[in-house]
């Protein structure tokens, strides 16, 4: 194993002569003037998206300004709150797992951009920024991660399970969560609702055997769900190549048509979605969606990073392909806010993130008493059940 | 004219460039930059090596200093771009514990010339630990003196002692001046004496194995079966050897019972019990075994 690693770097990455996708943040164009109250369109590089089996959506997107700065500022909110649990995390007020998404705002704030709070999106456990923007607030996170009962789940789930009516999660299980999603767009023909459900998993579990159990199940009944993979070249401390036979996870569905995206450049997420959102909803069946985007951080808090990459590579993302930066940059040269006012933006997130964490940090920590609340639906508990040791019983 | 603007936009890119090194905005606070636990069972590092110096710049992700903790030497990269503005603890402080402050970030642009390191800013549940802190600390060194001062003249007193003692226990001994150890009742293995009863002779605990109580054996059933077990008579030969034999008798009736050839089906048979139950026939007795009288001439007749 150890010399195949030696060799591995020598054997290319691309075939030649083959387009492969661009992930740069800044590489939309404008059309025409941009407007301030009316929506504009904006072409996207050509090399933006790559399709299998069907064709790559069309390379122009229709912004309003509005919807610019609200991306914007939920991108920056989503980083400040991102590293304020790393903060957290490191002053030890949050303990256990907390598996942080920065880097990868585009994809939450794009995938939130481009569906409604009706469509359905499952995911795996890097989805503290999924949560917050679908219903829930970032007090009610921070409470969650730091065990407290303003929790979302009243402080005793933790980083990896938290939900709101809007986001089916938040689970532990690698991979666990794509057959519920089949099964979630299941539901949603079965009662006749027009909603796209998105199942998300990452590059390190596409390689699960349950994922293409619901591809097949998915493609065989003709149901109206996107899997999206957040492609970010590394399953934990394995990177995609050494992982997978096949890295061009859009293409792993067999007969399901898939789309990949780049994931950096939050306008052309926002396409991608919306047209994988009119395909299902129009009655064509299953589609695979890749986001191709990248993490800064390690893959939890107890990983620096930097053991499974250089220290280079992760800089070089973060001045070259931010996501932030990107669309700071698209308002900037389009003429809608200047640079002071997107600063005003980012104090205001830091305020608000930093007021979020003095509130969470105030609230109480569970009662014993909800030890056994919120295991079984309401009416349907047992006589009784044990506890943490054989002599404590509780009875329902 | 679209080459014009083609050519304004590249040199206004090349302008811009340089903002966009920076990952993240700046505004300007100064920040604390305190000692992270960089695992979750950390409580203390040390530093090992500054990466930057006072008022050098960096960008976020950069590597600021190199902590020691007891496991590994690791790299704090800084969250947000800055200044750093001044150094707390230097390279090569020890225990430094999680939390404290070890420098100060200022944003660029910032006057850095005169940072104050902060008065040690407390949070709320800091005062509280002090409070308690400073509670056991009294009393701690009162009792320290009282014990001082006994074991120093005494310690030159053997004990005298007729069985082997235990480290803990001749310690105590000699700690309080029990020169006879024959005096204390011993309720250890083999009568030796334990820490317990040395402590129950002092008068510092109560009984020899002070608070403990036996959990109570509360179910009538343990109780019973221990209570028989006590009873049953370990077997002799003779109950052994019946034992054995009458364990292969079962063996091999269970043995012939499995082996016996199953009746042959017939068709008839099989489908049977899938046809509703027609009208049944008058059952025929089975056959009785032909009976074998034991007495007469005929008895012996097939065995000889």
């Amino acid at each position: 194993m150890a010399s195949l690693a030696r060799i591995r770097p020598t054997i290319q990455r691309t075939l030649p002569f083959v387009r492969s996708i661009q992930i740069a943040a800044d590489s939309s164009q404008l059309q025409e003037g941009a407007s301030h109250s009316e929506p504009f369109k904006v072409n996207l590089h050509e090399d933006s998206f790559r399709g299998y089996n069907t064709e790559p959506p069309s390379l122009d997107v229709e912004v309003t300004k509005d919807q610019l700065l609200t991306m914007y500022r939920q991108m920056t909110t989503m980083r400040r709150m991102e590293m304020a649990a790393d903060a957290l995390y490191k002053q030890k007020l949050i303990r256990g797992f907390c598996h942080l998404a920065i880097g990868q705002e585009a994809v939450s704030v794009g995938m939130e951009h481009g569906t409604t709070h009706d469509d359905r999106i499952i995911s795996s456990y890097r989805t503290h920024p999924f949560a917050v923007l679908r219903g829930g607030t970032i007090k009610s996170l921070l409470g969650e991660l730091l065990g407290r009962q303003c929790g979302m789940s009243h402080g005793k789930g933790g980083s990896m399970h938290v939900f709101t009516p809007a986001f089916q999660g938040g689970h532990g299980i690698v991979g666990a969560q794509v057959p519920l999603g089949a099964g979630l767009a299941f539901a949603a023909k079965y009662d006749e609702k027009k909603i796209a459900t998105y199942a998300m998993y990452g590059d390190g579990a596409s390689n699960q055997g349950q994922v293409f159990e619901s591809f097949n199940m998915a493609k065989l009944w003709n149901l109206p769900c996107v899997f999206v993979c957040e492609n970010n070249k590394y399953g934990m401390g394995t990177s995609a190549e050494r992982s997978s036979m096949n890295t061009e996870y859009y293409t792993r569905g067999d007969k399901i048509p898939g789309i990949q995206a780049n994931g950096m450049d939050i306008l052309a997420v926002l396409k991608a979605v919306q047209h994988t959102k009119d395909w299902v909803t129009s009655g064509n069946g299953p589609i695979l969606l890749e986001f191709v985007t990248y993490r800064y951080g390690g893959h939890s808090m107890s990983d620096p990073g930097t053991t499974y990459r250089t220290r280079e590579e992760v800089q070089r993302m973060r001045s070259t392909q931010d996501p932030i930066r990107g669309l700071q940059r698209y308002i900037e040269e389009w003429g809608l806010a200047s640079e002071q006012d997107l600063k005003a933006v980012d104090k205001e997130a830091k305020a608000e993130v930093d007021k979020a964490v003095e509130e969470a940090k105030e609230s109480p920590e569970p009662l014993e008493k909800d030890l056994w609340s919120d295991i079984y639906a309401k009416g349907t508990e047992p006589p009784f059940m044990r506890g943490r040791e054989r002599e404590e019983i509780h009875y329902f | 004219m679209l080459a014009l603007r083609q050519v304004s936009r590249t040199a206004a890119r090349s302008v811009s460039s340089r903002r966009w090194i920076q990952a993240s905005a700046t505004c300007r606070a100064i920040t604390n930059l305190e000692m992270p636990a960089m695992s979750p069972t950390m409580t203390e590092g040390g530093i090992a090596h500054w990466k930057k110096k006072e008022g050098e710049a960096f960008s976020a992700g950069d590597v600021l200093l190199e902590i020691e903790t007891d496991k590994a030497t690791i790299d704090v990269e800084a969250q947000d771009d800055g200044v750093l503005g001044k150094i707390l603890a230097q390279d090569g402080t020890k225990g430094i514990p999680v939390g404290k402050i070890i420098a100060i970030l200022a944003e660029e642009g910032d006057d850095i010339s005169n940072l104050q390191p902060p008065a040690e800013k407390e949070k709320p549940s800091a005062p509280k630990q002090e409070a308690s802190t400073s509670a056991p600390p009294p009393p701690a060194p009162v009792s320290n003196k009282q014990e001082s001062v006994p074991s120093a003249p005494r310690a030159a007193e053997p004990v005298q002692h007729a069985r082997p003692l235990f480290p803990s226990v001749l310690r105590l001994l000699e700690e309080h001046g029990i020169a006879d150890a024959g005096k204390i009742k011993g309720t250890g293995v083999r009568g030796m004496l334990t820490k317990g009863d040395v402590l129950a002779f002092l008068g510092k605990a109560s009984s020899p194995t002070g608070t403990y109580k036996e959990p109570p054996n509360e179910l009538p059933e343990t109780q019973q079966k221990a209570a028989k077990q006590e009873a049953q008579q370990p077997l002799d030969g003779a109950a052994i050897r019946r034992l054995i034999v009458g364990s292969m008798l079962d063996a091999s009736v269970k043995a012939r019972a499995a082996a016996a050839p199953p009746a042959p089906a017939d068709f008839d048979s099989i489908i049977a019990d899938y046809l509703p139950p027609s009208k049944e026939a008058p059952a025929t007795p089975p056959v009785p075994p032909p009976t074998k009288s034991t007495s007469g001439p005929e008895y012996l007749d097939g065995l000889l």
